[in-house]
């Protein structure tokens, strides 16, 4: 057991845990916590947040995720170090917020504040706490993974989660054909045009099974509720966690979308 | 002038936010040096020759070549050639100074000037060819009728060792100084004609020519060096 | 030109359900992706490339309006006549008033997007004109009477099953019996029926990559040499181009064609590459008598005003769209008009209307592909939110999705009632998934259900767990 009574000496990292994560799946916020303290640090989780704003922003309703922007950026101030287990969250407040909130110098510049200590947490883990080696979990069989889009493309996250991975026990990545092509999730984008997003997403759960793989990961629940939910409507056999789950050895409970009493 | 026109240039002035004072000459270029003008454009790079850039690149678009070492043999290459390809002997000729100097051997059947009908092969002359694509360059004029760059079905070129240069950039440097220039009609053929248009399988000969043949005019000394 | 993204959503999905657009598009799509990589990858510094190429465009669109002017005054010295055309209709006004000059009865076309975008071979079939295009994709479409789908391979959602078909019944009066003939076979005998073409046209109308303002030059770049063909051979050649092709000089047009062929179709250098000036002159053996440069609006001046001036950059390379997955899922008729893809998307609303292309802004994941390959960085997922933006300002958004938003917004903004709501929500759908950890349907998210199984929540939100250990824990 670590040791979990919170010093003076140990930094404080605020964890902004993404709505999905609060609603869907608790497990990766605490694996998050976990991961988080196991590189030293302690871990807050302020109690009044909701959603990043992404929904409003994507489509289009600036004034609705203005709002929800102020309303991060006022929970997470005081902080030095925000973590998100998201790429696609952390890619909202790190660089959509200061865009979003440019017509107030004020609040812009309180944007900029928190986007410079706004981390996603394989950004976080390899880049911050440099404690990339001492990755102590075991996850026995081979994995595939997905780049989610905006950790991708806003973030540069390509090589950190592998780096992550390539320390846990026993698991062995193999990379799926295009494995930078879009799922198909996109947000409200997945209701709205239903049979694009099928179709996009039968495409990854073909690269998917193509690798043989048992299980996948990536580091954005979306993407994960996603590809896991089409392939379990095609019986397809592949397990999905979040990374944080496989890094910090949560992986007891079910996989996403599966059986609770398996 | 046109009233489309005046009210097209407000718009654009008036959507850059444009005072007089913005528009001279000076400016203009001084803000392109600012932007990017004074650095050289970042371009491919080799480490062989430009001869043998060149002609590699030349390979690879699917273009052919040979030496010629003097303009008098370009003749006897063009009548081989036409054997070789079992083509009759009948070629059409741009009217270039150049190539009043092959000797046409007996038996070929040369015609001067632009398209004509039935053009099966023809000759012309490059004026600048850069190793960075393997590209040639022609520039249409009395000597050079672009006709035959395109409608015949085997193009030959006569190309000067000594036009071949580096980077695009160095073409412009080389036809800036022609009188003529910009001439009507400036063509860089990097090798014959192609498409792609069905299933993405490259065909070559869509509407130019099928092959396209190099007649590099190196002196015998230059191609040992 | 058909015109019908307000159809959108049925057309794509017809297109999915197509099977011979999908196995032409699933073929077109690695090849054009992998081409691409390679050549970028040979290329040094392809970044600063991209830069470069950005920094151009962007110095020439904010000085468009000197650029233009030298430039036409380059034309003009050159001989060749310039025309302005505020939009669609002024020219191709200005364009059957140059046919009737020249007499003609016969014109050939290389592939020109403007020419879509206005509607030319409507105007001049209906005219009485016969129109050619030259295009072998676009030869192919013609044949088909459909519109292009893609910017760069017209006829890309073609199979050669039905090339075999169409030609049969045009060149062939459906008297031939093979269903399937070979490439070589059907490449020669359209070069065949065009050669014929070409010779006999008495105009020739291109359009124009890129227009030099130092020179007056008018940039061609084809695979086939049907632009060569199109304008050397007839009396009478017209480009036609937006006012937004303008760059510099031609070093800058020599950086930007570095970034076309590999972005477009992953060449180093396109087969031909013409810069086209004016008209034959003295002594010339060949061209033609007469060269008309038509300068298009259309809309564009209006982007240049506002925070949609970097769609302006684009150079039409298409690398958007064959990297774009939803592209690759619909092909390009689902977008209903000339331009496909991302950058369809974001010029189609520009040019005609939010009101008439409500759903192309949102038809994007905006997972960014397409802007990581564009050879100009136009930052399109931006601009697509932009736009959504602007729907969503003039009240241009279905009632549903505003009021989901204002439903969802009411809650999050309001962290107290939103996790009560939250923690109750969750109970409640947990206990109907029946611990078998995901639902087949639900009703309220048929949208999601319909095509993938939707994940159950657990017992409690992440919050009332992390309240719980927190307490447990002594903090
Ligand atoms: S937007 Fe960019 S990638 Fe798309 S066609 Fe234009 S230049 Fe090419």
């Amino acid at each position: 057991m670590t040791d979990t009574t919170p010093t003076r000496e140990k930094p404080i990292v605020a964890l902004f845990a993404t709505c999905l994560v609060d609603l869907f799946r608790p497990n990766v916020g605490l694996a998050t916590v976990r991961l988080l303290e196991q590189a030293g640090f302690a871990v807050e989780v302020p109690q009044q947040q909701t959603c990043c704003g992404q929904p409003a922003y994507n489509s289009g309703d600036d004034d609705r995720a203005a709002a929800l922007a102020r309303q991060v950026i006022r929970q997470f101030e005081r902080y030095s170090y925000v973590v998100v287990p998201s790429g696609s969250c952390a890619g909202t407040i790190i660089t959509h917020y200061p865009e979003l909130l440019r017509g107030d110098k004020e609040w812009q510049d309180a944007a900029y504040r928190l986007a410079e200590r706004t981390w996603e947490l394989t950004r976080f883990l390899t880049e911050v706490s440099g404690q990339q080696t001492e990755v102590p979990a075991e996850y026995a069989g081979r994995i595939t993974y997905h780049d989610s889009c905006s950790g991708l493309r806003e973030l540069n996250i390509r090589q950190q989660p592998r780096t992550l991975l390539s320390a846990v026990k026993g698991l062995e990545l193999v990379e799926m054909e295009e494995r930078d092509t879009c799922c198909g999730f996109g947000g409200t984008f997945c209701i709205k045009y239903p049979e694009i997003s099928e179709r996009m997403v039968s495409n990854k759960v073909e690269a998917i099974r193509q690798t043989g793989a048992e299980t996948l990961l990536a580091g954005d629940l979306g993407c994960l509720m996603n590809m896991a939910g089409r392939m379990q409507r095609l019986n397809v056999p592949v397990r999905a966690y979040h990374v944080a789950e496989v890094l910090a050895g949560m992986t007891d409970v079910p996989a996403i979308g599966e059986e609770e009493n398996r | 002038m046109s009233e489309a026109r005046k009210r097209i240039l407000e718009r654009v002035g008036k959507a850059l936010g444009r005072d007089d004072a913005a528009t001279s000459t000076g400016r203009v270029a001084k803000a392109r040096n600012d932007a990017y003008g004074k650095s050289t454009p970042p371009r491919p790079k080799w480490s062989d020759s430009t001869m043998d850039r060149f002609l590699a690149k030349l390979d690879a678009a699917a273009a052919t070549h040979e030496h010629v070492a003097s303009i008098e043999g370009v003749g006897a290459a063009v009548d081989a050639y036409l054997r070789a390809q079992e083509l009759p002997r009948a070629v059409r000729v741009a009217e270039h100074p150049l190539l009043q100097g092959a000797a046409w051997p007996d038996g070929l059947e040369v015609s001067i000037g632009a398209q004509h009908e039935g053009l099966l092969v023809s000759v012309s002359v490059a004026d600048a060819a850069m190793a960075e694509t393997g590209t040639l360059v022609l520039c249409s004029g009395p000597q050079s009728p672009t006709s035959l760059d395109f409608l015949a079905d085997h193009h030959l070129v006569v190309l000067p060792a000594d036009a071949v240069v580096p980077y695009m950039e160095d073409v412009w440097a080389r036809l800036r100084e022609r009188p003529d220039f910009p001439p009507r009609s400036l063509n860089y053929i990097t090798g014959p004609s192609r498409t792609a248009d069905i299933e993405q399988t490259i065909q070559l000969g869509a509407h130019g020519p099928r092959r396209l043949h190099v007649l590099l005019l190196q002196p015998a000394e230059a191609v040992g060096g | 030109m058909q015109f019908s993204p307000q159809q959108f959503k049925p057309q794509a999905r017809a297109a999915l359900q197509d099977q011979d657009l999908q196995q032409a598009l699933s073929r077109a799509k690695s090849g054009f992706i992998d081409k691409r990589r390679v050549a970028v990858e040979a290329f040094d510094d392809f970044e600063a490339l991209r830069e470069r190429g950005k920094r151009i465009r962007n110095h020439a669109l904010e000085h468009m309006d000197i650029y233009l002017e030298r430039l036409e005054a380059q034309v003009q010295a050159a001989g060749g006549h310039v025309h302005w055309a505020e939009d669609a209709e002024q020219a191709r006004a200005i364009i059957l008033e140059l046919c009737h000059k020249a007499s003609a009865k016969r014109v050939t076309k290389s592939k020109t997007m403007v020419g879509e975008e206005i509607g030319i071979n409507e105007a001049m079939e209906a005219d009485g004109l016969e129109v050619v295009e030259t295009d072998l994709g676009e030869y192919i479409i013609q044949l088909a009477e459909e519109p292009p789908s893609h910017i760069i391979a017209p006829a890309i959602h073609k199979t050669r099953q039905q090339i075999t078909e169409l030609f049969d019944r045009y060149h062939h009066r459906g008297e031939l019996k093979k269903k399937l003939r070979e490439i070589p076979e059907l490449v020669n005998e359209a070069r065949e029926v065009l050669r014929e073409k070409f010779l006999t046209a008495d105009v020739g109308i291109t359009g124009a990559n890129f227009l030099i303002a130092e020179t007056g030059s008018i940039a061609l770049v084809t695979n086939e040499g049907n632009a060569d063909l199109t304008h050397t051979l007839p009396r009478m050649h017209i480009s036609i181009s937006g006012i937004d092709k303008v760059v510099p000089t031609l070093e800058d047009a020599s950086t930007l064609l570095r970034l076309l062929a590999r972005s477009a179709t992953g060449q180093e250098m396109s087969t031909y590459t013409t810069f086209v000036n004016g008209p034959r002159r003295d002594g010339d053996p060949d061209g033609p008598d007469e060269f008309h440069l038509v300068l298009l609006d259309n809309g564009r001046t209006r982007m240049l005003q506002g925070q949609f001036r970097e769609m302006l950059r684009c150079i039409r390379c298409g690398a958007c769209m064959n990297h774009c997955p939803v592209y690759a899922a619909v092909g390009g008729h689902a977008y209903g008009w000339v331009y496909p893809g991302p950058m369809g998307s974001v010029l189609t609303p520009l040019i005609v209307g939010l009101d008439k292309t409500r759903d192309l802004p949102h038809a994007c994941t905006l997972n960014g592909r397409c802007a990581s390959v564009c050879p100009v960085k136009i930052p399109l997922p931006k601009l697509l939110r932009q736009l959504r933006s602007e729907q969503y300002r003039e009240g241009l958004m279905d009632s549903r999705n505003r009021l989901g938003l204002a439903f969802w917004g009411f809650f999050a903004t309001r962290p107290r009632l939103y996790h009560t709501a939250a923690g109750l929500a969750i109970r409640v759908l947990h206990a109907l998934s029946r611990g078998r950890g995901r639902f087949r349907r639900l009703p309220m998210a048929a949208g999601w259900t319909g095509s993938r199984d939707l994940p159950a929540p657990s017992r409690r939100t992440f919050q009332q767990v992390w309240k719980q250990q927190s307490k447990e824990r002594g903090r």
